[in-house]
């Protein structure tokens, strides 16, 4: 039965090939353009190393605060202060991890000695880090704990800077200097998406060793940022309640002060962390979706009535053998459902073709349509498979080639299995 | 001829609804598009008010005690000293003309500060972007001033005790007033900063990126005393003459140990305002380039529907049309009938379309541009725009089946009659 409607679908195709060529071009376009539209969305949301986590995980990139003496409405929005990670993030006991970081990658000169200094972006990081984050060390280790909390000298940095900096990427315990202060390598990771904006750098050092720890402003405020890891989704409830429960005590220290927080439901899930890029404004994540669906929407109907107009063109030459079948027994939900299969094969081969076009279209000019975050890179670098292509993509996919399907061949198919069958067997 | 046209049209009323509901859902949404684009564009060709060719930000920190650089006694003022000798000796620069300082002050920023200024009874609204400069701020980005002052002048105004400058458009939005002339030598007073500053000229409004309307980009600057330059500014940007750019950050990074280490001051890097632009609106750069596919996407699905559908109908019809040349009709009076067709179909939805493009705009889901949503010569332009690209969408669509229609030979044709 399912060969018979391969065999009905490529009957079909070569009986009329212009006007099936015209359909499956149409087809494999819309699917295309929506799976484009898809993985632009999944590439910021969907969880790919060593942003393996963002499934579950909750992010605070900045926080809000007001003053009383600052007037009705005035308030100051920005990366955290480290006295609030500790009081806040570092006293979670409900998590399975958390980290604080620079909210933003830096640009530091490198150098070693006899060598020219160059540029390259670098992110201060606690031990917390590397448990949240997946990444792939080919070369030594991540800092500890200890490490961190003394502030030692120490980094991991990524196998394209340890081949500039050495030659090479065995370089544990290699030493090399980051603004003027000497550091040794105790890692070397595989280099990482700046597509991955929360972990993105070419190399990371404790920011306890940086000015970023004390970069700081009204106690509260500062330059970092910070993510939590709860065990599995359904700690995330337990994990907000921890949160609140912290920062209410942080709170009511700061009133003393004049201060106020301003918590503007955070933290986020990924999807409401990139859906709310600004510091200073609540999330509207729905404002979002509806965006996303209306554009689903459009490059769905347009060429599904196209679609349809050219199944009803095709269904048209095929009067005479629906009578026939209707005349030896068929009834119309057979008529309708043979239809439905026989275009959603169609659909299907020409749904495969769009997402193949998709992948390889973001794999060559991806660069160009997804965006890094915020830092000197000027285009997506570190595109692969593994980041483009997730198996909920080719589920959309193939949903919408079924949506696709159900609008283009329902109305035809219902058209088609009224036909009267004398009129259709006598050709009226 | 034309009657008969019509009553073809009628006939086939099945395939030419679905012509209809396609040609009118992609009219609306063309228009959206074209009034979308018409609205950035027209941004974008505004006067952006500052200028950032040949303009660069250098990245400088304190080293920390872990350096063994670090010179451990080093006080604030020292340090504010070395910062002033740095920005002088950038400033001798051969290839530099002028070096400034600030806090949430370049253009292509995504971190601001704002305040909102009042004088008499009179007080600015919305988001007024405050810029906390040094002196030489406007001449660095080329502000100038509304009455005509020079970047210069400005520089020059702005070293005068609690001055300040604001945007000439900072009254417009609660005022209707154009120019802030008339308050120049009045005092105000700075809510969010709790000081009283004396405006000293109004500038011409500076936007707040390209993307960015002019009557959403009201700013004021002030001055940073030169004292609390290394505690409150943490940008330094510097014009490079215009044509000394080549090379520059390179030359610059190599004498970045020698010559601009001072006390515990360095450079870390040097990025140029093309590079900083273009990472600020690439967001907006992309959501031009979405527009556009979309268009393209929309026109190639009524090229495509129209090529299939006509292409089946001149196949169904093949007898019809050796009749027609049989009776003397010739080729272009066939080729004209089969484009009509869809011409026609096009003219029938475009009245229900401006129904819905008028929808779209009395219920405000499209582009608010220069105070409203409505503005008769622009839905007229979006409209005239989306109705001539679809018809020749349509007209290429149908070439190719008209082509084939008008080379039937009737006697070949009629042959099995």
């Amino acid at each position: 039965m399912k060969t018979n409607y391969i065999k009905l679908a490529w009957a079909s195709i070569r009986q009329q090939p212009v006007v099936s060529t015209v359909s499956i071009a149409g087809t494999a376009l819309a699917i295309f353009l929506i799976m484009i539209m898809v993985m632009m969305t999944e590439i910021k949301t969907a969880p790919f190393a060593p942003e393996s986590n963002r499934d579950r995980w909750l992010v605070q990139k900045f926080a809000s605060i007001a003053h009383k003496d600052w007037g009705e409405g005035n308030t100051s929005n920005g990366a955290l202060g480290f006295n609030t990670i500790k009081a806040v993030f570092y006293e979670m006991k409900t998590p399975e991890a958390v980290t604080a970081m620079d909210a933003w990658p830096m640009v530091a000169s490198l150098s070693v000695p006899g060598q020219p200094a160059f540029g390259a972006e670098y992110r201060g990081v606690d031990n917390g880090f590397w448990d949240v984050m997946d990444f792939t060390f080919i070369n030594g280790k991540p800092f500890t704990k200890a490490d961190f909390d003394a502030g030692i000298p120490l980094a991991v940095i990524n196998e394209s800077t340890a081949r500039k900096l050495f030659g090479s990427t065995d370089v544990e315990g290699r030493e090399f200097s980051i603004n003027h202060v000497p550091y040794k390598v105790c890692g070397v990771v595989k280099d990482v998406s700046n597509l991955a904006n929360l972990s993105y750098a070419e190399l990371w050092v404790p920011f306890t060793s940086t000015n970023s720890a004390n970069r700081t402003w009204c106690t509260y405020m500062g330059g970092l940022s910070a993510i939590i890891l709860p065990k599995s989704v359904d700690d995330i409830p337990a994990v907000r309640e921890e949160y609140k429960q912290l920062f209410d005590k942080l709170g009511d220290e700061a009133k003393i002060d004049g201060w106020e927080f301003i918590l503007r439901d955070r933290p986020y899930n990924q999807e409401v962390h990139v859906a709310t890029p600004w510091a200073n404004m609540s999330p509207d994540v729905n404002k979002d979706r509806l965006e996303r669906l209306t554009i689903y929407l459009i490059l769905l109907i347009v060429p599904a009535v196209n679609l349809s107009s050219m199944t009803h063109s095709r269904l048209q030459r095929r009067r005479e053998e629906i009578g026939v079948r209707r005349a030896f027994g068929a009834r119309r939900t057979d008529i309708i459902t043979d239809i439905f299969i026989e275009n959603l094969v169609i659909t299907i081969v020409a749904g495969l073709i769009g997402l193949a076009l998709s992948l390889i279209f973001a794999l060559l000019w991806g660069g160009l349509i997804f965006q890094p975050g915020y830092g000197v890179s000027l285009s997506a670098s570190g595109l692969n498979l593994g980041i483009l292509f997730h198996w909920s993509t080719f589920g959309w996919a193939m949903l919408f080639c079924f949506l696709l399907n159900l609008l283009s061949a329902g109305i035809p198919s219902l058209n088609a299995s009224r036909i009267n069958i004398v009129n259709a067997l006598t050709g009226k | 001829m034309k009657r008969k046209l019509l009553k073809q049209i009628g006939n086939e009323w099945r395939s030419n609804v679905w012509l209809g509901v396609e040609l009118l859902i992609v009219s609306v949404v063309m228009w959206f598009i074209t009034d979308n684009l018409y609205t950035a564009i027209s941004t974008l060709n505004e006067p952006r008010g500052f200028n950032t060719d040949h303009c660069y930000l250098i990245k400088y920190a304190l080293l920390n005690e872990q350096s063994p650089e670090f010179i451990p006694d080093k006080s604030n003022s020292d340090n504010n000293a070395d910062f002033l000798t740095l920005m002088d000796r950038l400033e001798k620069r051969p290839e530099i003309e002028c070096v400034a300082a600030g806090q949430n002050s370049y253009f292509y920023n995504g971190s601001n500060s704002n305040t909102y200024m009042a004088t008499d009874t009179f007080s600015s609204s919305g988001y007024l972007l405050r810029r906390l400069v040094s002196p030489d701020f406007p001449r660095v980005f080329r502000i100038r001033g509304a009455n005509g002052e020079t970047p210069e002048q400005l520089s020059e105004l702005l070293k005068e005790p609690r001055a300040f400058l604001i945007s000439d458009n900072a009254f417009k939005e609660k005022y209707n007033l154009d120019h802030m002339g008339a308050f120049i030598g009045k005092e105000f007073s700075n809510h969010a900063y709790g000081d009283t500053l004396v405006l000293k000229a109004a500038y011409e409004t500076a936007r707040y990126s390209d993307f960015q309307a002019a009557e959403w980009s009201t700013s004021m600057m002030s001055l940073c005393p030169e004292g609390h330059y290394i505690d409150a500014l943490n940008e330094l940007m510097v014009r490079v003459r215009d044509n000394m750019d080549t090379d520059f950050i390179e030359n610059l990074m190599k004498d970045a140990d020698s010559h601009f280490r001072i006390g515990n001051l360095y450079i870390s890097s040097v990025q140029s305002f093309d590079d900083i632009r273009y990472i600020h609106q690439r967001d907006n750069v992309t959501g031009m380039r979405t527009f556009f596919a979309g268009a393209a996407f929309l026109a190639l699905n009524i090229f495509l529907g129209l090529l299939g559908t006509f292409w089946f109908r001149t196949r169904m019809r093949i007898s019809e049309i050796a009749i027609r040349k049989a009776n003397g009709a010739t080729r272009s009076d066939i080729f004209r009938r089969v484009i009509s067709e869809g011409e026609i179909i096009l003219l029938v939805i475009t009245p229900l379309a401006i129904f819905l493009d008028w929808l779209i705009v009395h219920f405000e889901f499209n582009t608010y541009y220069h105070g409203a949503y409505f503005e008769p010569s622009r839905f007229i332009a979006c409209v005239v725009i989306a109705w001539a690209f679809m018809a020749l969408m349509i007209l290429l669509g149908i070439l190719l089946p008209a082509n084939r229609a008008m080379k039937i030979a009737p006697a070949k044709s009629l042959m099995g009659e």
